[in-house]
């Protein structure tokens, strides 16, 4: 066929139902990916803030004990601007358990649909999107699980 | 029975749909990145296709690239379209008997002279085979590009729509506290 009769190359509908399914397994896999990565760094922040507090506190009682006189006046002060909910780290903790809590079931949701999706996706299915699809679920459940343990 | 060996290297990436007798198959990728399969069969002559699409010329295009448009919260999680829109157009017909190889590999696209987009031949073949082709070419799908040009505009209203919409709630929330 002479190159300058060429207009378009029409897709047959077939192979673009599957085009579609491909690209929607794509889509979904790259926003389960992004909030994925804000829900399990939020959680780990809220998990590992709640350690250091925990840290904070021990060292704070082993120097109170060593010296005797801080007891009453140090030590309140100090628990309160550490774990206080209108302490400093409150506002901070408030709020990525905030974002915990709302961005787990998207990120779950989404990557749900992008792994039943790839399934179904047979012409350009793709390994990785299974794969970190079924570890983003993986991941997210354990974080619900922390997070309605924790009674958020 | 006869058997053809294909090996394709430098695939182009994208909607590529590799058909041989009308039938999609399966290709191993080795360890040179080229893909690689062995078709059997009791015809003389195998007739292979590759295509690569572009979605813009799609059925129900539009719904299909405003749905993934607002689902990709305005298109940020989206997949880029070529905005070259080059597709490919591969169709060979091969006389096998035997146990016959077939090697394509890929060429890349060249900027027409004229200015009218990309063409040139798509694939290079090597093949100890006789063998006709229908189809060999690269060529800038013209029906894709008006279409990406209508989503971008599509797009960008929608950005500002979206950055007024949310001035004015900001604006509202201000006034009412």
């Amino acid at each position: 066929m002479p190159q300058e009769s060429r207009k378009t190359l029409n897709i047959p509908p077939l192979y673009a139902k599957d085009m579609y399914i491909s690209r929607a397994s794509r889509v979904f896999f790259h926003i389960a990916l992004a909030v994925a990565i804000v829900s399990i760094l939020s959680a780990l922040a809220t998990v590992l803030g709640f350690f250091l507090i925990l840290v904070a506190w021990v060292i704070a009682i082993f120097l109170i004990l060593l010296t005797f006189g801080a007891i009453i006046f140090a030590a309140p002060g100090f628990f309160d601007m550490l774990s206080g909910s209108d302490g400093v780290l409150g506002g901070m903790f408030s709020f990525v358990g905030w974002l915990w809590k709302y961005t787990a079931p998207v990120a779950l949701g989404c990557a749900v649909a992008a792994l039943v999706l790839a399934i179904f996706d047979k012409r350009w299915r793709s390994k990785a999107i299974i794969v970190v699809s079924g570890l983003i679920i993986v991941a997210e459940i354990v974080v619900i699980a922390v997070s309605v343990g924790a009674g958020r | 029975m006869n058997e053809l060996s294909i090996t394709m290297r430098g695939v182009p990436s994208g909607y590529v749909d590799i058909t041989v007798d009308g039938a999609p198959v399966e290709f191993k990728k080795n360890e040179f990145g080229s893909f690689i399969t062995s078709y059997s069969t009791e015809k003389d002559e195998v007739e292979i296709s590759v295509r690569k699409y572009n979605i813009l010329c799609g059925p129900l295009w539009l719904l299909f690239s405003l749905l993934f448009f607002v689902i990709s919260f305005f298109g940020i999680f989206d997949c880029r379209n070529d905005k070259l829109c080059i597709v490919c157009d591969v169709k060979l017909r091969v006389k096998v008997s035997g146990q016959k190889k077939l090697m394509l590999s890929f060429n890349s696209p060249m900027p027409k002279s004229d200015g009218s987009g990309f063409g040139g031949e798509a694939v290079k073949l090597e093949t100890d085979c006789e063998y006709d082709t229908d189809a060999n070419e690269y060529f800038t799908d013209t029906v894709a590009k008006k279409r990406f040009k209508i989503m971008r505009l599509i797009k960008i209203l929608f950005w500002v729509a979206a950055v007024v919409i949310t001035a004015l709630c900001v604006y509202m929330y201000v006034i009412n506290h």
